[in-house]
């Protein structure tokens, strides 16, 4: 595994960025409370781009007592939190030095792969006001109850700068080195673990050349898609992709396949192209005796085709 | 627009009958209200509006009215009554007087049996022809008044069966006879969310619409009356324009069981009064419909306070009204309780069928006052302890009753369990709560009365959208408004359970997240009843799709898309099932438009919910 370093810089000024097959530094990353970290970009034994690490290390204050930090960070490749490791003799502690017991790491463990907890809208002074607020009663309770399921007591610091690290602004850094890095190999081994989320991330970050460039990736998204995806993934495409002549093959297979509201914008979208004689067929034997938008949008480009 | 309320006039004359021998007073028409409110949630199971003390503990202003007799004399007093906490407790919670002429009749009412029925008040004098009646709260807990009779004939004893009464009102009042005949192109039937946007996005296409409420005001689970915030998401895929007349409508802000203020009642009121093609009858409940060849021909609605019949004649009309009560007197095809795994392949549904319905919140506050205050110590409510009590001062959605009864014809009962324990936990807070001196400047403000339905019948429609569907994200070539909620379903909170004897009043909500999908057109027309539609909490969906579809935002763009659909009707001359075999492009294509205001900030930002990753990746 060859492992390179990519600080990252919240500003998002990214300097000298290199393909991750260099063991140098490119930016820096500076997360709340002006804690530094460097991010380094992992590859696969293919020399793939794999995932991103960094080392933790940050002293955090209990009301008026501190003590460090010391972890491994992992993110994927479009900067979801994916898991952290304890650094051997390094344990975790809570208030007084108390280590961290098994049942807290594990905690600790479900606590940062919430993307969506609560503590995202706390800021440190809230939930140590809330937490340790002796009206633990029906006026507070419910604030309190929200945070109790999102800490482990004794380090409530600790796991807030915590989630904020795995979770706060790395995310969009993340994705703008990954961006940066795109070739045919990495965008399909993006595409082939068939991740939603990742697809979305490919389409949204697209250029127009990278559409023509990754084709058939897209396509193949558009067939493992889901809901949405296939109809957000076709308006997306520049017009000029849709029309190409593997496009038109492609749809001409997976027409009957997709959902309505895809098989709508693909007819929108064609509306002025040259529509192969495989895509015509397959649109007519789509229409139907019901009436429908869809119905409308075929013969519209059926007419336009024979009138050319 | 044109508004139509009642006159005086019109009052004396419907709500006031008499005979020769005897006079019948329903008390929703009496000229002064005082502190007493209108309640005809129950009206359908009980037979009339009446009127209630919701005092929360402070007896009310004294209701009264004027009686022109047909002759001075000697008269029978009846008043239809009934005790409320007789289900629960020897000490009858609402009691009040009758006064005849300024002299109180010598019995104190609310004290008899549960049931709705004719309690003997003794006899009066009448020696002049004009005489005062008034309602005098004793307790502040909710006594309630239906109808006061005086009769000079000692053998004449009112019915207490529902079709004898109905006979006699016929009779005396003539409620019956001559309804005002009113023609309309589209009529809806119900003032929530869903029926104000299907009135007002119909109206904006050109389509006559008549908007019946059976409340004052609009907005029905999000009005001020019962305060359930708006929730779901509007602007989606693949429709983005329909929500645009939520955003118009709906509150800025968001919380449940706020201040009345929160809920904007008169932004949904003015979004009505400035539509010329929408003429609004508030306080009308529908109850009466006349089918022909398996259609509605013509929908009759009472009003709330004079009892005055309106009747309302379209090629068609939307049951907007939460329990598909006019589905249910045109004889639709409908559904109630869970269905069975089997019955639809659900993996959330029962293995066997039952009657489990989410249930009916009774919401309430308190608020911080400078001065302490006093709360009755009742010597009605449940037994209570400190183990038992919440110290809280404010309940809301979970506060949630009748799970497993029947939200139609148990609505009363219903209601009252929920009055009941809201009452039964703060007179113990205030009371008896070990550390009692936390609530001793805390004052009960807001109790709601009008109980926030979220189940009862479900319409059946060509198309009975199911959890599969939604989990599966089996999208439909007729999809319309999207529904983004998860799949959230009320269960009676297992603790509160045991802890009440059976009777839960807290509950637990079940949450499955889904992707955005759009309801099938199929599910918001009758499969039955060829020139109905619905939208809202009553169209064709398992109990178990539901727990999406019954968000309020998610009821109002079903709304929008009805009332594109009455335009469309209109138009073509067709009948709602044709839009989807042979007009549904044009469908598409208005919902694609929209008939809400795009221009205007999107304030509907708030109890959004959650959904699966796709949503989110499109904000």
């Amino acid at each position: 595994m060859i492992r390179a370093i990519v600080l990252v810089v919240i500003t998002a000024c990214f300097i000298a960025l290199k393909p991750p097959t260099h063991d140098y530094p490119i930016a820096h990353f500076t997360v709340a409370d002006s804690i530094k970290i460097d991010i380094e970009a992992i590859n696969d034994s293919l020399e793939i781009l794999d995932k991103y690490h960094a080392r933790i290390f940050t002293p955090v204050c209990e009301v008026d007592k501190c003590y460090a930090i010391e972890a491994d960070f992992y993110w994927d490749l479009i900067g979801r939190f994916h898991h952290y490791d304890t650094i051997p003799g390094k344990g975790l502690t809570k208030l007084d030095h108390i280590p961290f017991t098994d049942n807290d790491y594990v905690k600790l463990n479900y606590i940062l792969s919430n993307p969506n907890s609560p503590l995202a809208s706390y800021t440190k002074k809230e939930l140590v006001r809330d937490v340790r607020s002796s009206e633990i009663d029906g006026f507070t309770g419910a604030t309190i109850n929200e945070i109790k399921e999102t800490v482990i007591g004794g380090a409530v610091y600790s796991c807030h700068t915590l989630w904020h690290i795995a979770h706060g602004a790395v995310k969009d850094s993340i994705q703008q080195v990954t961006r940066k890095m795109f070739t045919k190999e990495l965008v399909g081994k993006l595409v082939n673990q068939q991740d939603q989320e990742i697809n979305y991330f490919l389409i949204d970050n697209f250029s127009v050349q990278d559409f023509i460039s990754y084709l058939p990736e897209v396509l193949k998204t558009i067939e493992d898609g889901e809901g949405y995806f296939a109809k957000n993934a076709i308006e997306k495409m520049p017009n000029e992709v849709v029309a190409d002549s593997l496009s038109q093959r492609f749809f001409a297979e997976n027409f009957s396949k997709m959902n309505y509201f895809a098989q709508v914008a693909l007819l929108k979208k064609l509306n002025g192209a040259t529509i192969s004689e495989v895509l015509a067929g397959t649109l007519k034997g789509q229409l139907d005796d019901r009436n429908s938008y869809k119905n409308e949008l075929i013969q519209q480009l059926i007419e336009e085709r024979n009138n050319q | 627009m044109k508004i139509v309320l009642f006159t005086l006039t019109i009052l004396s004359f419907y709500t006031i009958g008499m005979s020769q021998k005897a006079v019948l007073i329903e008390t929703e028409s009496f000229a002064n209200k005082g502190g007493w409110v209108i309640d005809q949630q129950s009206m359908d199971v009980m037979g009339s509006p009446y009127l209630m003390a919701h005092g929360m503990g402070i007896p009310v202003a004294d209701a009264s009215t004027t009686v022109t007799f047909p002759k001075k004399g000697k008269y029978q007093i009846f008043v239809r009554t009934r005790n409320w906490t007789a289900p629960w407790s020897d000490v009858a919670a609402g009691r009040f007087e009758v006064l005849v002429d300024g002299k109180s009749l010598s019995k104190v009412f609310g004290l008899n049996d549960q049931e709705w029925e004719w309690v003997e008040g003794g006899t009066v004098v009448i020696t002049k022809e004009q005489v005062e009646i008034v309602l005098r709260d004793l307790t502040g807990f909710n006594g309630r008044c239906d109808a006061i009779y005086f009769t000079a004939d000692k053998s004449d004893v009112p019915p207490n069966n529902l079709e004898g009464l109905q006979a006699m009102r016929n009779e005396l009042l003539g409620i019956d006879k001559d309804p005002e005949e009113n023609e309309f192109d589209f009529v809806v039937i119900g003032g929530g969310m869903s029926g104000t946007c299907a009135a007002i996005s119909a109206a904006r296409l050109g389509v006559k619409v008549a908007l019946v409420q059976n409340r004052p005001l609009l907005g029905g689970n999000n009005s001020s009356e019962v305060r359930v915030h708006l929730g779901a998401r509007i602007n989606l895929e693949p429709y983005p324009a329909l929500g645009n007349l939520v955003n118009e409508i709906g509150p800025d802000q968001g919380g449940n069981a706020q201040p009345k203020d929160y809920y904007e009642d008169d932004k949904k009121l003015k979004a009505v009064l400035n539509e010329p093609n929408i003429t609004l009858f508030l306080n009308y409940h529908a109850n009466q419909v006349v089918t022909a060849d398996g259609k509605i021909v013509k929908v009759i609605a009472q009003n709330l306070e004079t009892g005055k019949k309106q009747a309302f004649s379209a090629p068609l009309f939307a049951d907007c009204t939460g329990d598909g009560a006019i589905g249910f007197l045109a004889g639709a095809e409908y559904m109630s309780g869970r269905e069975s795994r089997d019955t639809f392949n659900e993996p959330t549904a029962p293995e066997v069928a039952d009657n489990l319905t989410m249930g009916l919140s009774v919401q309430w506050f308190s608020e911080k006052k400078d001065t302490p205050s006093d709360f009755p110590d009742i010597k009605w409510g449940l037994p209570w302890s400190d183990e038992k009590a919440f110290a809280i001062t404010k309940g809301d959605w979970d506060w949630e009753t009748g799970m497993g009864k029947d939200m139609i014809n148990e609505t009363e009962f219903i209601r009252d369990y929920g009055l009941l324990v809201v009452y039964s936990n703060w007179s113990y807070l205030k009371n008896h709560y070990l550390p009692k001196e936390k609530f001793q400047n805390e004052k009960l403000t807001w109790v709601a009365y009008i109980g926030g339905k979220r189940e009862s019948r479900r319409l059946v429609g060509d198309y009975i959208l199911t959890e599969n569907d939604l989990t599966k994200q089996n999208f439909l070539p007729d999809g319309t408004a999207p529904t983004s909620w998860t799949i959230d379903l009320h269960y009676p909170d297992p603790e509160n359970l045991e802890k009440f004897d059976g009777e839960a009043f807290r509950s637990i909500a079940v949450h499955t997240k889904i992707y955005p999908y759009p309801i099938p057109y199929r599910c918001l027309y009758s499969k039955n009843i060829d020139n109905l539609m619905m939208a809202g909490r009553d169209i064709s969906v398992s109990h178990v799709a539901l727990g999406t579809v019954r968000l309020m935002r998610t009821g109002g763009m079903m709304g929008e898309v009805i009332g594109m659909a009455a335009s469309i009707c209109k138009d073509k001359k067709v009948k709602p099932r044709d839009i989807y075999t042979s007009h549904f492009s044009d469908l598409e294509k208005l919902m694609l438009k929209g008939t809400g205001d795009a221009t205007i900030p999107n304030t509907q930002d708030y109890n959004l919910g959650g959904t699966l990753m796709e949503t989110e990746k499109l904000k």
